[in-house]
């Protein structure tokens, strides 16, 4: 009887030591993205899937970081995250929270694409000082639901110089049972403009929609997922009030499978099939990326010692294709220069070229690795190995002590 | 039984009480000079001089250059000192600490340097106590006028049951003789503060008053801040070893400068919340981090010539710390501060051990 309490116990133990392992460097590590992640569990899926509040409840997130990359628009990237965090508080049969901070990179990418190509006058501002407020629960019957309202504001009017404002709201609800989950992630307002200089500029959000969920059936779980975010454009690289219509779609399918090799430790497969569409109707003609792929990801998850746990993942495109229309005039003077902006970088980073065609997206290999720091209930994840030998921010397959762990993040649960 | 509960509280007791450094109190997203308005740090005894009644018998540096500028996370200012309990009394002696010090503004000036706080307190039901600032300091050179600055603040604090009141006031503080014989520097400061404790919270206010006049060759420069601090603060004991905190407040402040051409007016309001948490990793690390940001209210409004009106960017911010646990010696820090290549103030997400604790602060409790 006390063998199995305690195998029990240790089940549980297990289980808690899982669930406090939630970082963004925990995700990107097992090849997931920091938004829009569909496949390992972590409290990150509180942004994809409100209704994961419930399985997170009294605990308390931290990243750190500064400000992110950019100016004016902020990117959170590996070598410059962004600080943020948050708690999530069980209270009777409901579980709320509050976390600052989260701005969307993909909100910032739409921004930076419709801003000006003058990146030293300022991009259109991205969304800042965010508050996400999660509200979820347990029916009688198992259903965990929950709901995320995201809300942010700010501006910057300044007598005879440029002036910039961005506002954005949005709604996220969620529901899972035992094999299944579904969420639909509305936007209600997404709006940044910049005025009072030589071309106005203003981003107008118009339908905002993410709808996906999961199945798991005989141990592999199935998920798919539809994002799509239209917009219409003033000014920008265009002329002073000439307005634009932008479209950003993206949708997965895919299944993975994950095996339990005890308690601490698992092994994971997954493939999903991932294609996005960039879309802005110029007056002088169509600039639009279209990139397809199947990535295949293998990745583990390991308690190395009591208070270590290694995880790493490598990424593989099966296929992979890019195809690029007309970015050059989107892209505009800008170069892979970063001190040009952040254009070409944002379009780079989705395969996206200034070159019209179509390509093989290339060096679609990728490994991932981080480690959790384990004291008890509180965690200290990070990324590793992302340093080279001068401590610059380069994958050179050194493990660096002196940089022991990037884009770190503490999680503690109480 | 009762010998165990009255052990266990004690501990609890101790090793809350028994962390004092900056580096604790910006790790837990707490004002690091005069401390925070409701976790308990020695460093409150800056804002309420009762604490030397709360937090006795150790001696605390903070490592840091030996200069006059302005303290800060990336620039720490050395300093330290001791406090010890006598009898029914407690008293302390500490060095170099230079709140509203205003050295940036002293151009050609003597510095405010060398500063010396003393403390004295005592239990009769109330806890009251006192502090003496003093600082003074010259410059003959041969050939050229004197420099000369002195200063002299008053710190009184009291705590009865769950409410506690201070101040802190800068009697004087002037110095004479900059760039020119004539030239002449006042500052001034007034900070009053009540808090109340009450359904586990700490309800408390806060006003903040300080500026300077500064005479150079006869045009005078004024400037002067205020800031009114309202707010909520909470403790939640998680265990003996660990514990979240949590405030919010609302933050309204003023500050002008007045030329005899222009005058600056720069006003803000704002609604700071801050989420931290502290615990005890292992038997010799204790671990803390925070986030705070600026939440539904957060305006900026800068009057000149011109105004400009923007809410401030930026203002989420996560820090971490640490304590290495010796026994008796506590080392403070905090982490994360560098980047990859060691800049320091960066803040990028590292975890680098090359750099492990910044702006340490030492504390020896006997």
């Amino acid at each position: 009887m006390k063998k199995i309490l305690g195998l029990s116990a240790a089940v549980v133990m297990g289980l808690t030591s899982t669930a406090a392992l939630a970082s963004k460097a925990r995700i990107l590590a097992l090849g997931e993205e920091v938004e829009d992640h569909y496949f390992i569990e972590d409290s990150r899926s509180i942004f994809t899937n409100a209704s994961y509040v419930n399985n997170y409840a009294n605990t308390m997130m931290l990243e750190w970081g500064g400000n992110g990359f950019g100016n004016s628009s902020f990117l959170d990237t590996d070598s410059s995250p962004k600080a943020m965090g948050g708690f999530l508080k069980k209270s009777g049969n409901y579980v709320y929270g509050v976390y600052l901070g989260n701005e969307s990179n993909v909100s910032t990418f739409l921004r930076v694409l419709a801003s000006p190509d003058t990146y030293t006058n300022g991009y259109l501002a991205s969304s800042d000082n965010q508050t996400d407020f999660f509200v979820g629960s347990e029916t009688t019957s198992g259903v965990k639901w929950g709901a995320n309202f995201v809300y942010t504001k700010d501006k910057n009017e300044a007598t005879g110089a440029a002036n910039s404002s961005d506002k954005g709201m949005a709604m996220r609800l969620g529901a899972q049972k035992d094999m299944w989950e579904g969420y639909a992630n509305v936007s209600l307002v997404s709006e940044s403009e910049r005025k009072n200089n030589s071309t106005p500029t203003k981003f107008e959000g118009k339908l905002g929609l993410q709808v996906g969920g999961s199945y798991v059936m005989n141990d592999i779980k199935m998920f798919a997922s539809y994002k799509q975010f239209d917009w219409e454009q003033t000014g920008g690289n265009q002329a002073a009030g000439v307005k634009t219509d932008g479209g950003f779609t993206r949708y997965f399918i895919g299944a993975g499978k994950t095996h339990k090799i005890n308690e601490t430790d698992m092994v994971f497969v997954k493939a999903m099939y991932n294609a996005l569409n960039v879309e802005l109707e110029y007056a002088s003609g169509k600039a639009e990326l279209t990139r397809r792929a199947l990535p295949l990801i293998v990745g583990y998850e390991a308690q190395a010692t009591s208070w270590l746990v290694f995880r790493g993942s490598v990424s593989h495109n099966l296929m992979g294709t890019a195809e690029s229309k007309n970015l050059a005039t989107v892209v505009g003077t800008e170069n892979s220069n970063m001190s040009d902006g952040l254009k070409y970088i944002a379009l780079g980073s989705y395969s996206g070229s200034p070159v019209d065609g179509k390509k093989t997206i290339t060096n679609s290999t990728k490994i991932n690795t981080g480690a959790s720091l384990v004291f008890g209930d509180l965690t200290v994840d990070g990324f590793v190995g992302t340093t080279d030998t001068s401590g610059s921010s380069s994958k050179k397959g050194i493990f660096a002590l002196d940089n022991l762990m990037t884009r770190v993040g503490m999680t503690y649960k109480f | 039984m009762k010998k165990q509960i009255l052990i266990a509280t004690g501990l609890a007791v101790l090793s809350t009480s028994a962390f004092a450094s900056k580096a604790r109190m910006e790790a837990l997203g707490q004002n690091d000079d005069r401390g925070s308005f409701y976790v308990e740090d020695s460093r409150n005894v800056f804002r309420n001089a009762a604490k030397v009644n709360t937090h006795k018998n150790y001696i605390t540096t903070e490592w840091g250059t030996a200069n006059d500028a302005a303290d800060s996370a990336t620039a720490p200012h050395a300093e330290g000192g001791f406090f010890r309990e006598m009898g029914s009394f407690n008293y302390g002696v500490y060095l170099g600490s230079e709140i509203d010090a205003q050295n940036a503004a002293r151009t050609n000036y003597q510095a405010h340097d060398n500063a010396l706080d003393l403390f004295f307190g005592g239990d009769m039901g109330v806890q009251w106590g006192a502090r003496v600032h003093y600082a003074a300091g010259n410059t003959e050179n041969t050939g050229t006028h004197k420099l000369e600055h002195s200063n002299f603040g008053l710190g009184l604090g009291m705590m009865m049951g769950d409410i506690e009141g201070y101040a802190n006031i800068i009697l004087s503080d002037e110095s004479k003789g900059g760039a020119a014989a004539g030239d002449k520097f006042e500052a001034n400061g007034l900070n009053l503060g009540l808090s109340y404790d009450v359904m586990g919270m700490t309800v408390f206010a806060d006003y903040d008053a300080d500026g300077y006049d500064n005479t150079v060759s006869g045009a005078k420069t004024e400037q002067s801040n205020t800031t009114m601090t309202v707010g909520v603060g909470r403790i939640h004991e998680v265990s003996s070893t660990a514990r979240l905190n949590m405030d919010l407040a609302f933050v309204s402040s003023k500050e002008e400068s007045k030329t005899a051409s222009a005058t600056t007016e720069t006003k803000q309001t704002k609604l700071p919340l801050t989420l931290g948490f502290e615990a005890d990793a292992t038997s010799w690390l204790t671990l803390r981090g925070s986030v705070t940001q600026n939440v539904i209210v957060n305006n900026n409004e800068v009057k000149s010539t011109s105004t400009n009106k923007n809410t401030i960017a930026n203002t989420t911010d996560v820090s971490a710390g640490a304590t290495l646990n010796f026994g008796k010696l506590k080392v403070d820090g905090s982490i994360g501060t560098t980047d990859t290549t060691g800049t320091a103030g960066t803040e990028t997400g590292t975890l680098a051990l090359d750099n492990v604790l910044t702006r340490v602060g030492v504390t020896y409790w006997f």
